[in-house]
């Protein structure tokens, strides 16, 4: 429970600075949790570990995703879901995101390097399903 | 398919290290009574016990086979009676006496019943290809058995005490759970009381009670080795699925519409007095059992796919929904979210819960790991906290006459709940009126993380002791502030946020065509209860009703310095405070002038007008070669980084002269990339040649700079307006000139200077030689550092970097 707010934290800002639409985050369908899997190696050292993955009832699935994105919320990062629930708002700007990482002892860069490749994996996938 | 059991129990059993051992040895002292029974009942002195019935609140009446009677009587399940279903809320809600025994008895009741409606659906549908499976009475033998053992791990006070040993056994459970996983899938990981009821059933003392020929489970279950017995039925507590077994049967005991669920939450609701019900009928009536194959399920679950495929015929089946029970599910969704919201997370109750968890962890003794016969024993909760506050002596192996156990050990006993003394909730900062939800996620999100673990809450706690030890050694002339402060003990204070542990609840639904699919729901329940939850979602300070007042001001001091939050007065209207500790401005300057507290936090207590202002970079004229989109990224991330480090902004003066500075330089690395001014093939020979290039760029610019000034014993290099200070240096190769831990002398200097001229914020220009050719774009070489400094506190260190002695300019990477 308590790396999930810190990968909040990570997650969300990473994805405000690096991803093309860094306003939503898809939330919904395991699109979020298949890109994770894929980049699971990328995350910075810190998280590496945080992340466990496996087959759900309801298909593919991380884990400690359902709750990081609870914490997400929790910690104002993200709205609550629009009303078609496949993504979420974010909450913060630029500033606050690289306030948060800094906070953290993230390195801006690589956050947002990762934040880059989580939106480019999060586009094909959904390009994928489509 | 075959799965090698004993081979499976044998790598999780390793991988659950000395916990194996634990449980083994407390199994064989719960089952020791029963296998004498078993004895006596071979030898014909005592006969086979009967079927039973017992009558329930819930269920009416619930029947119980011979073997059945035989395991309930015993101590194995006996001691499920001392264990209350839902910990100490009973001192809140007098009729929540109800205990795990009741409930287990309850949840065998209630997969009965689950059955019988599969079994329905099943024969409903016989007609239809392929067949779904017909379950008989030896499936029926096994999920209720395993209903029988679900929570048969659980330790005192039920979920009060599960944090404490998932935080002490962290390492074996991720062993565990691990090791799971090469041969199953879940939905969830499972909880530490659920992998001690998995162990239990591993143990040598159940194997052996499996296989004596007068218990005959095995036998009733048509199942022939006693590992693979052992296996089903601990998988099905884990809600672990296996091609080699029958999905739907796991799902029974653990899954998204179990007999745990069904059961638990009209039992809670029923003995708490809650006007909570859920359609159970309904929801069991519309339970469906849904084919998983390649034409039904979604071409995208790949991983469910390939479950069905390895399964036999290539197809499983799984408990799911009927469409026209959908609105029965979502009543139990949102009927769920009532009873954590009024029931489990009622602050009494957490007061309660959180008063449990700190006596044992006061009680037991300071070792790495406390062995699970300290915590496991065969008494009841009661006498548990009689044991751990001394009152009772002889079982476990609790500290003796320890003042903070025994003081939390009484209180229990006494019914003296502790009080909130501070509230602190996401929306109910001062100036959240004023900011918006982003910039106060910048307080509240590091807040939130911190005390969402037990260590971040401990080292709050411990922040207001010390404050309060502070106070009350300090020279203030407050008196009776002292006094206050004085009479306060680390276990007066408890810093608590209540943990999710609603499970979102993902099932699917067949569709007219025979395609699954999760629910098309225009409105979804299990969101919407997050949100309601998230929106009451509270931390508290609880304390003895005594000390409320002097908590509730140190709670607000310590949360303002620790985290720059601070409560509004509507979070004191919801607590109802009663006793105050006047929060006055003539006491809070006593503090500042002690040096209790900062200047920051005297300001922010006091809710003066905060007039410091921050960086604004739109002053800044960045290089106009630079995108708009690096401009905006480069600003935020200097002024966010900035504002964490000094969250008290800046004087004028020293925010010109640094928004200057910034220009300066950013300039001097734009122009620096087609012209350089450093050598190309050698280090510059001194760093006044580097310092000389500065001071150019900074002329044409026009901004104003002294140089060589000399101050605190040594000579500065540049100064930018009277306010801002450059350091220069050059160094060899490196591919890291950026790195806080990279001639931290220079920094050190550079400090020196700065505080001599009453800045905060000082620049650092690294010349360096990279080690390869390829150089970061400018944006990535200027970086913002933390620096903080024995007595002289904390400082923001800009540093950028320049690259010398690299080839042509043509092959540098241009922004």
């Amino acid at each position: 429970m308590s790396n999930a707010f810190k990968l909040a934290e990570f997650l969300i800002s990473a994805w405000k600075i690096g991803a093309r639409d860094g306003d939503k985050i898809p939330t919904s369908h395991g699109v979020l949790d298949r890109a994770l899997f894929d980049l699971k190696d990328d995350l910075p050292e810190q998280f590496r570990d945080n992340l466990t993955f496996g087959t759900t009832r309801v298909g593919d699935r991380c884990y400690e995703l359902p709750e990081i994105l609870y914490a997400a919320q929790a910690n104002l990062l993200t709205s609550e879901p629009n009303p078609t629930y496949t993504t979420t708002q974010l909450q913060i700007g630029n500033e606050v995101a690289y306030g948060l990482l800094f906070n953290m002892g993230v390195d801006a860069f690589e956050a947002e390097d990762f934040g880059k490749k989580l939106s480019r994996k999060v586009d094909n996938l959904m390009e994928l399903a489509h | 398919m075959v799965l090698e059991s004993k081979n499976i129990i044998s790598k999780l059993n390793a991988a659950s290290g000395k916990l194996e051992a634990a449980t083994a040895d407390l199994v064989d002292g719960w089952l020791s009574p029963l296998f004498e029974q078993l004895d006596e009942i071979q030898l014909g002195n005592i006969p086979q016990p009967k079927r039973k019935q017992v009558t329930d609140p819930i269920w009416h009446i619930i029947d119980l086979e011979g073997h059945e009677v035989l395991f309930i009587d015993s101590p194995i399940m006996q001691r499920l009676r001392g264990i209350r279903q839902l910990g100490l809320a009973h001192l809140v809600f007098p009729g929540a006496t109800h205990d795990r025994f009741a409930h287990s008895l309850g949840v065998l009741a209630a997969v009965s019943e689950i059955y019988l409606a599969i079994n329905k659906v099943t024969y409903n549908n016989e007609d239809t290809q392929p067949t779904p499976p017909k379950f008989n009475a030896k499936h029926l033998h096994l999920i209720r058995f395993a209903a029988l053992l679900h929570d048969i791990g659980h330790g005192p006070f039920s979920h009060a005490v599960e944090p404490l040993l998932e935080r002490q056994y962290e390492q074996e459970v991720k062993s565990f759970t691990s090791t799971l996983q090469n041969s199953f899938n879940f939905d969830s990981r499972p909880a530490f009381a659920e992998i001690i009821s998995a162990l239990i059933i591993f143990s040598p003392a159940m194997a052996k009670l499996f296989n004596h020929s007068k218990f005959s489970l095995l036998t009733k279950c048509g199942i022939d080795n006693v590992a693979d017995l052992q296996l089903r039925l601990a998988m099905m507590i884990l809600g672990a699925r296996n091609s080699a077994y029958p999905v739907a049967l796991s799902s029974i005991i653990s899954g998204q519409i179990d007999g745990d669920k069904l059961d638990y939450m009209t039992r809670d609701a029923y003995h708490s007095g809650m006007p909570i019900s859920f359609d159970t009928r309904r929801l069991m009536s519309r339970i469906d059992h849904i084919r998983c194959d390649l034409d039904s399920l979604p071409e995208g679950d790949e991983g469910n796919r390939a479950f069905a495929e390895k399964c036999m015929d290539g197809r499983y089946y799984d408990i799911g929904i009927k469409s026209s029970g959908v609105g029965a599910l979502e009543q139990m969704l949102i009927g769920r979210n009532f009873l954590y919201d009024r029931l489990y997370f009622h602050h009494k109750v957490r007061a309660a819960d959180a008063m449990a968890q700190r006596l044992l962890e006061f009680a037991l003794p300071e070792v790495e790991k406390v062995p699970l016969k300290e915590i496991y024993l065969s008494v009841n909760d009661d006498t548990i906290i009689a044991l751990a506050g001394g009152e009772l002596r002889g079982k476990g192996n609790f500290v003796e006459d320890k003042a903070s156990s025994k003081y939390i050990a009484n209180a229990l006993s006494m019914r003296k709940l502790y009080q909130r003394a501070f509230l602190f909730r996401a929306r109910l900062h001062h100036l959240h009126d004023v900011e918006t939800d982003e910039t106060f996620a910048r307080v509240w999100s590091p807040l939130s993380s911190d005390l969402a673990t037990r260590q971040g809450r401990e080292n709050l706690e411990k922040a207001i002791i010390d404050l309060a030890e502070k106070i009350s050694q300090s020279n203030i002339d407050d008196i009776e502030l002292k006094q206050l402060c004085s009479k306060l003990k680390p276990w007066h204070i408890i810093v608590d946020l209540a943990a999710n542990r609603i499970k979102p609840v993902s099932i699917h639904v067949t569709n007219q065509n025979g395609q699954l699919a999760l629910p098309n729901l225009t409105f979804d329940p299990t969101r919407w209860a997050e949100v309601y939850n998230l929106q009451k979602r509270t931390g508290y300070v609880f304390c003895p009703e005594k000390y409320i007042g002097i908590v509730a001001l140190l709670s607000r001091i310590a949360f303002c310095k620790e985290y720059k939050y601070v409560s509004n007065s509507e979070a004191e209207d919801l607590i109802k405070v009663h006793t105050q500790v006047d929060i006055n401005k003539e006491r809070m300057k006593q503090l500042l002038h002690h040096k209790i507290i900062d200047q920051m936090t005297y300001d922010l207590l006091s809710f003066e007008q905060i007039a410091r202002p921050s960086l604004d970079m739109k002053k800044v004229q960045l290089p106009k070669e630079w995108k708009k989109e690096d401009c905006e990224k480069f600003s935020a991330r200097i002024c966010g980084e900035l504002k964490t480090i000094l969250p008290y902004g800046l004087a004028d003066d020293e925010l010109t002269a640094i928004e200057k500075t910034i220009e300066g330089m950013t300039r001097y690395l734009q122009t620096d990339l087609t012209n350089p001014s450093l050598p190309r093939d050698k280090k510059p020979s001194e760093p006044k040649e580097l310092q000389k290039a500065l001071r150019t760029c900074f002329d044409t610019l026009g901004i104003p700079v002294t140089e060589g000034a000399e101050m605190s014993g040594g000579e500065t290099d540049l100064i930018i307006f009277e306010k801002a200070l450059i350091e220069n240096k050059v160094v060899d190769e490196t591919d890291s000139p950026l790195a806080k831990e990279f001639i931290p002398n220079v920094s050190a200097q550079a400090q020196r200077y700065a505080e001599s001229i009453g800045t905060k914020v000082f620049f650092t220009m690294i010349a360096y030689k990279p080690k390869a050719d390829n150089i970061a774009p400018i944006t990535r070489r200027i970086k913002v550092i933390k620096r903080e400094f024995e007595n002289a506190g904390v400082y923001a260190e800009i540093r950028c970097a320049v690259p010398y002695g690299r080839s042509a300019p043509s092959r540098a990477k241009l922004m």
